[in-house]
């Protein structure tokens, strides 16, 4: 293998990872704060790369033009916006109801809920249960450095996915909401009782871990120009297995879990012959492996902590 | 008694009058009456209802039977129609199947969503012991259903480290795995293209995939699997019925309540995993054995992640760890959409709906889970164990 | 969007309630408002007054009773009746195909509609359409719905190969007679049943064809195989593949991808790495508009091949760009080439259906007028003697040319045509500017 074709594979997996990253912040941050696994945190996927296309309409009926970089932005905006709703929706109706009730319950309906959003994205946009193509935002062609190509859509993901995981940083161990998250994670009643508003917490848990996933569903259809409805199924699996790989509850394991994936499944396809078969039979082997033996994550009990 | 007889002979009649109705509008219709019917007799005539419900407790055995009874004439009933006999064979195939993962995930709280995965098992089994290697299909059927208890076992090896929610990851990855594995073992489970041809079963040296001549009236071979459904879907009631009720089932009750004080109690919980994902994974084994000589070809994509979901939704439906629940539960989602095929698009969202639906208005399912009541006879037959 | 949702979902919705021929349906209708505004009428009474009386209950329950029995029996009257020859068309109008299945279906009721018209015929003709969800299972089912409805004489229809495989020997066992219209699955008629016959050409006609072009004629000598793992692309690949090999060509590497993935960067930097002259890939439009894509994202320029499955503007949309120069092999020609092609479209369009014919319409229409044909030669409804007529049509002249059966019940009229993408549109091969020169597509 030459050094370029191996740093291609990098560049590959650093794309494939940063999204699986952005994905298990999510799951993470659910169960360290909420003690709820949500199945449906897949479809917020589904729904931020839908919001991205459609918004598209909208965003030029008000002068923008395509390609700029308000309209980016403006698609940024909304795609977050939407995730939010998403999750405090999701808080509303089918987490916060189901509060006191027993895990398996929880599960199932977050699993109700992820089939409803899907079959709804599918029969009520129009075309939609054909896969939908994604439009370049930016003009730009793969750029050539000494042999390895880089897609400028790649550049832009990775930068994207810094700043937002540098701002969910800055929120979580900066701000006094960020305190008040810590402090419910590590223990729910002793926050309540330091008169920190837990419901409110759990909102905003929800509203971010959301949002980060619906912006890794428009980073998706940037990358590969195309969108489904039943994309969320994958991406949500594969977002857990990144987060119990890092252990779930730990938000720098999460993102440590899902470039692990990235690079694992790449260097798989790249080296196994036929590996591009078990692509996405990988993740699910290595979490199966993860929970017997390491069911606190890679990075071993002493780096577990919530959040 | 005769207030059990006429109660089943009503529901009885209602179900052939629905089974008969086509236009969609007069489904809704038909079932629109149901509905206000029921709610209005529960609100009205609750204490009827009540008494009614007590009968039925006292005398399951007795429901049963006559339940049996009258299945036994159904065939002749919707004379034949072999339409309609394929969906109640799938709605007894898809109830033996809830009844097994009700067994593992009512009763003993082991989350599985990966069950299509034993059916999976089951149907392969019998499709290469007949197909491939020619044994009879009774004999291969029992190995189906030893196999998925096989394969229970392993995926419950994972399973006794792992609970909850991490459960439900291992289930979804074993369903997903099983699936991948038939796509790629090609030299024996024909890859793809699945197994075709399957050779259906003889009795007593019919060949049950003919038809079969009454002499009035002759019924195409679902006729024959109609029988042998029910027969096995009986059978699986009774052991369920059994297990549940046993020492057991109880145990099982307190496992999935608080592992941890079980295990103070002296349950060996490693045991009354395995066993509960063995016997589970049985009946599904079963059901898919059946499937594929019924109907003679198998592919992979047949045993999906949706057939898992499809088949937990019964049993919330019905109510987690009910065993009429599983029945009624699995009569509902097979039957019901199956008159409207005109929205077949539809019916994945509906079963999502119902999942949410019941979840969070109707916790415990149409016909919840009644806690035992221990017969002084039956407490003392406990004892002596 | 609401008003979108409202035209795409609502409406056929309805138009799916008030189906089956008009009169009928008029009289159904009727009694169903009756019903509606009696039951309702009755129930906002008896809410409205004593809430309270038990007498009421039994009231409302025999009523309802009663009402059901009354609607089970109007339905029954409406079900029976008419003394024409139903031919069942078995399809996906559901699923993932359901656009495919559409047009066939569509097509299927235009030639059922001209034969009633043209009044040269004995028989008048009912379709009877039922729904194979592009499923196994659901076709079963679907299957044994024609078999149990007695009136159907003969069946046609299918496009998924799953579903024509798991159906073809319930129809065989039954004394159905089955004209395969789109499933291309080899084994289909592997059986020689004399009940099933298949108007279109089967899958490895095309993939000889074009593992024959690709080698002798382009001269491609490296080829790199993906298959999407399914029956329909595994089986065009490892048919191309063989008749490659045949003729000397090597093939580089095998790889699989799933269904729904959408990475391939990986796979194609390795593939990228052998230098092949050639990529085959077996498989639907999705996930060869992926693969283009991001061969373009990684500037490689060889050769890349496909089977009819791609065929579809998805493609070209999803490709953008870089579906430039693509190239798929399909059965049969384009439409307005075909003998009967713009007659049918013209045909079609005056019909005023809410769905195109796709790519396959009238291959149901064929399929339909052969059936229809054989049922007016063997001027019966015994099933056996209209197997015996569809098997024994010759040289019937269709939409897609002169259909004749084989002993094994293929159509013996096999078209192949090579297409390439050309700005975003699929051109046929021996009309489209771009060519394979020194294998590579280059524009002439």
């Amino acid at each position: 293998m030459t050094i370029e074709l191996i740093v291609q594979q990098i560049l590959n997996a650093l794309g494939l990872g940063i999204m699986y990253a952005l994905i298990a912040v999510g799951f993470t941050l659910f169960f360290g704060v909420i003690e709820v696994v949500n199945f449906a945190h897949g479809e917020v996927f589904m729904l931020g790369a839908f919001v991205a296309l459609l918004s598209g309409g909208i965003l030029t009926s008000i002068g923008l033009t395509m390609g700029s970089v308000p309209y980016f932005l403006g698609i940024l905006v909304l795609v977050l916006l939407t995730g939010s709703i998403f999750g405090i929706l999701l808080e509303r109706f089918i987490v916060r109801p189901m509060r006191g009730a027993p895990d398996i319950m929880t599960l199932l309906i977050t699993l109700g809920a992820s089939i409803i959003t899907r079959e709804a994205v599918m029969l009520f946009v129009p075309n939609g249960r054909n896969p939908q193509p994604f439009p370049k935002l930016f003009d730009v062609d793969s750029i050539n450095i000494g042999g390895v190509l880089i897609k400028p859509e790649t550049i832009l993901c990775i930068i994207l996915s810094a700043v937002l995981i540098s701002g969910l940083y800055y929120i979580i161990e900066k701000t006094t909401f960020g305190r008040y998250i810590r402090a419910t994670a590590q223990d729910r009643e002793a926050a309540m009782m330091m008169g920190i508003n837990v419901k409110k917490v759990f909102i905003i848990t929800l509203a971010l871990g959301s949002a980060l996933g619906a912006v890794a569903g428009l980073m998706n259809g940037l990358s590969y120009g195309i969108i489904k409805f039943n994309m969320g199924f994958a991406a949500g699996i594969k977002g857990f297995a990144a987060a119990v790989v890092g252990g779930l509850g730990n938000v720098y394991g999460a993102i440590a879990g899902g470039m692990l994936l990235g690079f694992l499944e790449i260097f798989v396809v790249s080296t196994v012959p036929d590996g591009s078969s078990y692509q996405d039979l990988i993740s699910f082997v290595i979490v199966i492996l993860c929970l017997v033996f390491r069911p606190a994550g890679i990075f071993g009990e002493r780096a577990y902590e919530k959040v | 008694m005769i207030k059990i007889l006429l109660t089943e002979l009503l529901g009885y009649l209602l179900f052939l009058v629905f089974v008969y109705i086509e236009e969609p509008i007069l489904v809704v219709a038909f079932i629109a009456a149901m509905a206000i019917a029921g709610i209005t007799l529960k609100k009205r005539a609750g204490l009827l209802l009540q008494e009614l419900e007590k009968t039925y407790v006292e005398n399951i055995g007795k429901v049963g039977l006559i339940a049996v009874m009258i299945a036994l004439t159904i065939p002749f009933a919707i004379m034949g129609d072999s339409y309609w006999l394929q969906i109640l064979n799938f709605m007894m195939l898809n109830a033996m199947m809830a009844l097994g993962l009700n067994f593992m995930t009512g009763r003993a709280g082991l989350i599985c969503l990966g069950y299509a995965a034993f059916m999976a098992i089951g149907a392969y089994t019998v499709g290469i012991l007949t197909l491939k290697a020619g044994i009879s299909f009774w004999i291969a059927l029992p190995f189906a259903g030893v196999f998925a208890s096989l394969f229970g076992v392993i995926l419950g090896l994972p399973a006794l480290r792992v609970k909850g929610h991490y459960l439900a990851l291992v289930t979804i990855a074993f369903g997903l795995i099983v699936q991948e594995l038939l796509l790629n073992l090609e030299s024996v489970t024909g890859g793809t293209n699945g197994l075709i041809d399957i050779p259906s079963p003889h009795f007593l040296g019919i060949d049950m995939g003919t038809t079969v001549n009454f002499g009035f009236m002759s019924m195409t071979y679902q006729a024959n699997f109609y029988y042998l459904c029910l027969a096995l879907l009986v059978l699986t009631t009774v052991v369920i019925y059994r297990f549940s009720n046993s020492l057991f089932g109880l145990a099982l009750n307190a496992m999935r309540e608080d592992q941890l004080a079980a295990q103070c109690y002296g349950l060996n919980l490693t045991n009354y995993k395995l066993l509960a994902f063995a016997i589970g994974a049985f009946f599904g084994g079963i059901a898919g054995g059946v499937y594929a000589a019924m109907i003679n070809f198998i592919a992979p994509e047949n045993f999906g992640y949706s057939l898992s979901i499809i088949v937990i939704s019964m049993i919330i439906l019905g109510g987690l760890d009910s065993i009429p629940g599983a029945l009624v539960g699995a009569f509902f989602l097979t039957v019901f959409p199956e008159k409207f095929r005109a929205f077949e698009d539809y019916r994945v969202m509906f079963y999502g709906i119902i999942i949410v639906l019941c979840l969070l208005f109707m916790r415990e399912g149409l016909l919840p889970f009644k806690h035992r009541i221990f017969k002084p006879k039956t407490a003392a037959r406990g004892e002596e164990n | 969007m609401l008003f979108i949702t409202i035209q795409h979902r609502i409406v056929p919705m309805f138009q799916v309630l008030y189906k089956g021929d008009e009169a009928t349906s008029c009289i159904k209708q009727g009694v169903a408002l009756l019903f509606y505004k009696i039951f309702f009428a009755k129930a906002k009474l008896i809410i409205k007054k004593n809430w309270g009386e038990q007498e009421m209950l039994k009231k409302i329950i025999c009523f309802a009773v009663l009402m059901v029995f009354l609607m089970g029996m109007v339905s029954g009257c409406g079900s029976k009746k008419s003394e024409t020859v139903k031919i069942g068309f078995i399809g996906p109008l559901t699923g993932g195909n359901a656009a495919v299945g559409m047009g066939l279906k569509h097509s299927a009721e235009l030639a059922v509609k001209q034969a009633n018209e043209s009044g040269k015929n004995k028989y008048k003709y009912e379709l009877v359409v039922v729904d194979d969800g592009g499923d196994p299972s659901t076709a079963v089912s679907a299957a044994n719905k024609l078999i149990a409805d007695k009136g159907v004489v003969a069946v046609f229809g299918h496009f998924n190969s799953g579903c024509a495989l798991a159906t073809v020997p319930i129809f065989h066992k039954n004394g159905m007679p089955i004209l395969v219209t789109a499933a291309i699955h080899p084994d289909i008629t592997k059986g020689s049943f004399k009940e099933v016959t298949r108007i279109m050409t089967a899958a490895n006609v095309q993939n000889e064809f074009a593992g024959n072009l690709a080698t002798q004629e382009w001269g491609v000598k490296k080829i790199a195989l993906i298959h999407d793992k399914t029956d329909y692309g595994k089986t065009n690949a490892t048919q191309f593949a063989d008749t490659a090999k045949k003729n000397g060509a090597e093939i580089i590497s095998e790889d699989g991808i799933s269904v729904g993935q959408q990475d391939f960067a990986a796979l194609l930097t390795k593939i990228k790495a052998e230098n092949p002259e050639a990529i085959y890939f077996g498989g639907v439009a999705t996930e060869a508009a992926l693969l283009k894509r991001q061969m373009a994202d990684l500037q490689m320029n060889c050769l890349f091949l496909s089977d009819s499955g791609i065929i579809s503007d998805t493609f070209n949309k999803i490709a953008g760009d870089a579906a430039q120069g693509m190239i798929a092999f399909n059965i049969g020609k384009p439409l307005e080439d075909l003998p009967g092609g713009k007659a049918f479209i013209k045909a079609y369009d005056d019909a005023k259906f809410t769905e195109p014919h796709e790519a396959y319409g009238h291959f149901a229409y064929d399929s339909a007028n052969v059936v229809m044909a054989a049922i007016e030669k063997a001027g019966t409804t015994d099933k056996a003697k209209i197997a015996e007529a569809i098997r024994a049509t010759n040289n019937y002249p269709g939409v897609i040319g002169n259909i004749s059966f084989d002993d094994r019940g293929e159509n013996t009229l096999k078209l192949i045509t090579p297409f390439i993408s050309e700005n975003g549109k699929w051109i046929p091969y021996y009309k489209s500017t771009i060519k394979v020169v020194d294998k590579k597509v280059a524009k002439q």
